[in-house]
């Protein structure tokens, strides 16, 4: 026998293995799950203490001017001539001016490549014109010997530079004398001409930097508004933006906490929201309805229960009818009573209503409870002389305490969450409740998400509070009424 | 035996308090709206209502729903119809995506691992928040500008060029692109006001199944895998069945609880249209249009949609409970 045992069962050592890998698998997607039920909350309390530029993402006005921008990636570059590296200077040079001139080639992108001819091919492609004729007007500006003729050379240079790289080729000005001839030639084998022609434009580009660095060393001249001048030249109408801050988009913090905690939009749902009377309001709705729902349900079960009668089983039967009974069933006609009573727009408009519909719930729970509470101590008391209602608020009410917490819990969140008869039974006035409260918050905040955030903070903390508190009760709360329904 | 009449005075007093309030709240207004249901009236003081027997009833469910009393045609925007499918379709997802996900954590919870009480708790939390508040904080989460997280995040993983033309070519009811509008579709909307509901729910139909698989004897689990069951077949063949009565109240509390939804679709979006439910359906007729005779309509058909749905759900249960047996 015991053998067999054994051998149903897996080796202790096989057997802790297994469960070791499969226990990790089961926890990750458990704590997955966690990550997802709490992620709302996190992110509604990240939101409630955000400044509305962090929630919906702004635009700011960068501290540098783009020219400040351009100027300091150049002078970055040209900084220490004497060991720098050419290859990574263009790289940097093509990316700096190019994203500040705002024709994008990000620089990574460029240094990714390490092909030098495929890398500046590709910039070539559409980005290169605009920067290629910077280049050239620095080029032109910084000719030792500029006069207005090398200057119209030096134009014409870049244009057909320019137009070679348009795939116009042929369409040179024979003026440019240098140039025209080399064009013409290597206008046969395309190949060839690329890669001469970049080369060449490098050489050039180096040379210009060569040169700024030989004036601002000479200090003949600020060459900073020369460059300036001449990158604003090329870019014609855009030049007045070289001038003035970038426009940067900060987009939306999302998921992060918050930079700086904005605790106004809390004073903002207080006041503005009145969170704070709504809550109270509820709070008084809440324990209003839980006494009256305890008082009516210990009293019912104890008549269910404890007195011996004809009917009591009907009776219970009943009242459980209430337990399927939808809250909206009622709704006209207790509307109409309401306001014939003229109670619409006060606390009894909740209280009454709450207390009934959570009433079923509380007696089903409450029998449970109340018959745990043993018989002896019904004839005990009796026999001393105790009538009934003796033996019920003497004997079993004390008895009672436990399912009070419970049905309590219970009716609490009932009233505390419900929705519809408080937004149509107490629509106006300062007898709102929390939901009705939030829900009226539409109107004032659309777009400025903190208040909202705080407000939805503060009709939930509360209960979160209590919920930690006392988990293992609530829980029990709504087991014992859906298991027991 | 018969009792003195003191005793019988008593048991009345001790009933009174409860009595009152279930007849006078539940109980009597319940018949009074199937009185009302048979009578056109706008006005709540109104003395004069107008008798028109089902009338009510046949205009809720005809797709050209006119005013009773000035015969203008409605939109069908407010089409019964149309709601009682939504609530229904909402009813077959949380019966069928829900409960099984809801019964999967509890199975793998109930049998007992690392935590599991913090795992419970955690999961159950959603249940305590109020449902507006959680309509309106996902209301946030789809918001379709830069700072709703979902379209943030959609976006930001490059998902919303592929799924977004997707969504817009299945777009029937609009010419408009989808943008991000989860709540603005018909299409959409439904399945978007789901996903809280899933959220929210799913934990507590795990901690009542969990609750159910903790009663389980030891015993019959013992002497299960004693005979070599392997663990599928103690899930199905020993505690599913075992916990099918609570099962039946998880299913009974889904249905019923989609048909009465109301306070999440209110909440999550501006016009509830998109995704019109009996009771919004409702409390738009009783207190936009005041027509308190269709809206008592609704209430009727949603109480006896209510109980029938209970005693099917009970009955299906019982049965497979015999065959099992």
């Amino acid at each position: 026998m015991t053998n067999e045992k054994i051998s149903i069962f897996p080796e202790p050592g096989n057997e802790k293995k297994h469960i070791k890998v499969s226990t990790i698998v089961i926890h990750a997607l458990l704590i997955l799950l966690v990550l997802i039920n709490i992620f709302p909350l996190y992110w509604m309390l990240s939101f409630s203490l955000k400044s509305n530029d962090e929630i919906q993402g702004y635009k700011k006005q960068s501290e540098e001017t783009r020219w400040e921008k351009i100027e300091s990636s150049i002078t970055g570059i040209i900084g220490d001539v004497s060991n720098i590296e050419w290859d990574a200077v263009r790289t940097a040079a093509e990316g700096s001016i190019a994203s500040a001139v705002g024709k994008v080639v990000p620089a990574t992108e460029i240094a990714r490549k390490n092909d030098i001819t495929s890398r500046i091919t590709d910039a070539l492609e559409e980005k290169w014109p605009a920067i290629e004729e910077a280049f050239t007007a620095i080029d032109g500006i910084f000719a030792p010997d500029k006069n207005d003729e090398d200057w119209a050379r030096l134009r014409a240079q870049a244009e057909a530079i320019v137009n070679e790289q348009l795939g116009a080729a042929l369409i040179l000005e024979e003026e440019a004398e240098g140039t025209s001839e080399e064009s013409t030639e290597e206008a046969a084998e395309p190949e060839r001409i690329q890669f001469a022609f970049t080369n060449n434009k490098w050489k050039r580009f180096q040379s210009a930097v060569n040169r700024i660095t030989d004036l601002q060393n000479a200090d003949s001249e600020d060459p900073w508004s020369a460059v300036k001048d001449s990158i604003a030249n090329v870019m014609g109408d855009q030049a007045d933006s070289l001038d003035q801050p970038e426009t940067v988009y900060v987009p939306p913090n999302h998921v992060g906490l918050p930079t700086s905690f904005h605790w106004s939009n809390y004073v903002s749902a207080m006041r503005t929201g009145n969170m704070g009377q709504y809550f109270l309001n509820s709070l008084i709705v809440a324990a209003l309805a839980i006494l009256i729902t305890l008082l009516a349900a210990f009293m019912a079960t104890y008549a269910i229960t404890r007195l011996v009668w004809k009917g009591r089983l009907m009776m219970n039967k009943f009242f459980m009818l209430g337990l399927t009974i939808p809250i909206h069933a009622a709704i006209v006609p207790v509307y109409i009573i309401l306001s014939r009573l003229h109670w619409l727009n006060t606390y009894v408009a909740l209280i009454i209503p709450y207390s009934a519909f959570s009433l079923s719930m509380a007696i089903l729970i409450s029998i449970g409870f109340m018959g745990d509470i043993p018989y002896d101590l019904d004839e005990a008391a009796f026999l001393d002389g105790c009538g009934i209602w003796g033996i019920f608020f003497r004997i079993i009410l004390p008895l009672m305490m436990p399912a009070v917490s419970t049905v309590g819990i219970y009716t609490f969140l009932q009233c505390w969450n419900e929705l519809l008869f408080a937004t149509i039974f107490v629509s106006a006035g300062k007898y709102r409740t929390l939901p009705v409260g939030v829900q009226q918050l539409f109107g004032q905040y659309t777009t400025d998400w903190g208040p909202i955030g705080a407000a939805l903070s503060i009709a939930t903390i509360p209960t979160m509070i209590v919920y930690i508190l006392l988990s293992r009760r609530i829980q029990q709360g709504f087991i014992a009424g859906a298991v027991k329904g | 035996m018969k009792r003195p009449f003191s005793y019988r005075l008593n048991i009345f007093l001790f009933l009174l308090p409860g009595l009152v309030l279930f007849l006078g709240i539940l109980i009597g207004p319940i018949v009074m709206s199937g009185y009302y249901s048979l009578f056109n009236f706008t006005s709540i003081n109104d003395a004069n209502k107008e008798f028109v027997g089902l009338q009510n009833y046949i205009t809720l469910f005809s797709r050209q729903l006119r005013s009773a009393n000035t015969g203008a045609m409605y939109v069908n925007d407010k089409y019964m119809g149309d709601a009682l499918g939504n609530s229904l379709i909402l009813a077959a997802l949380s019966t069928f995506i829900q409960l099984p996900l809801a019964l999967m954590i509890a199975l793998r919870l109930g049998k007992g691992i690392r935590g599991e009480r913090a795992y419970l708790s955690i999961f159950f939390m959603p249940v305590l928040i109020s449902t507006v508040i959680i309509g309106r904080l996902w209301m946030n989460i789809y918001d379709p500008g830069d700072a709703g997280i979902l379209n943030a995040a959609l976006r930001g993983l490059g998902i919303d060029k592929w799924l977004f033309p997707r969504i817009t070519a299945r777009i029937t009811s609009s010419t408009l692109p989808f943008n991000g509008q989860w709540t603005g579709f018909r299409e959409t909307a439904l399945g978007a006001a789901f996903i809280p509901i899933l959220w929210q729910y799913v934990g507590y139909h795990m901690l009542l199944m969990y609750a159910g698989i903790k009663g389980v004897p030891l015993d019959l689990l013992e002497a299960a895998q004693l005979d070599g069951c392997t663990e599928g077949q103690v899930n199905r063949l020993i505690i599913v069945p075992y916990i099918k009565p609570i099962l039946r109240v998880c299913v009974v509390f889904a249905v019923t609880g989609s048909l009465k939804s109301f306070d999440l679709v209110y909440a999550l979006m501006k016009d509830t249209t998109k995704a019109e439910l009996p009771s919004t359906l409702m409390y738009k007729l009783l207190f936009l249009h005041n027509q308190y005779g269709l809206g008592s309509a609704i209430a009727v058909v949603l109480i006896v949609l209510c109980f029938a749905f209970a005693i099917l759900i009970g009955l299906i249960f019982r049965n497979r409970g015999e065959k099992v047996a």
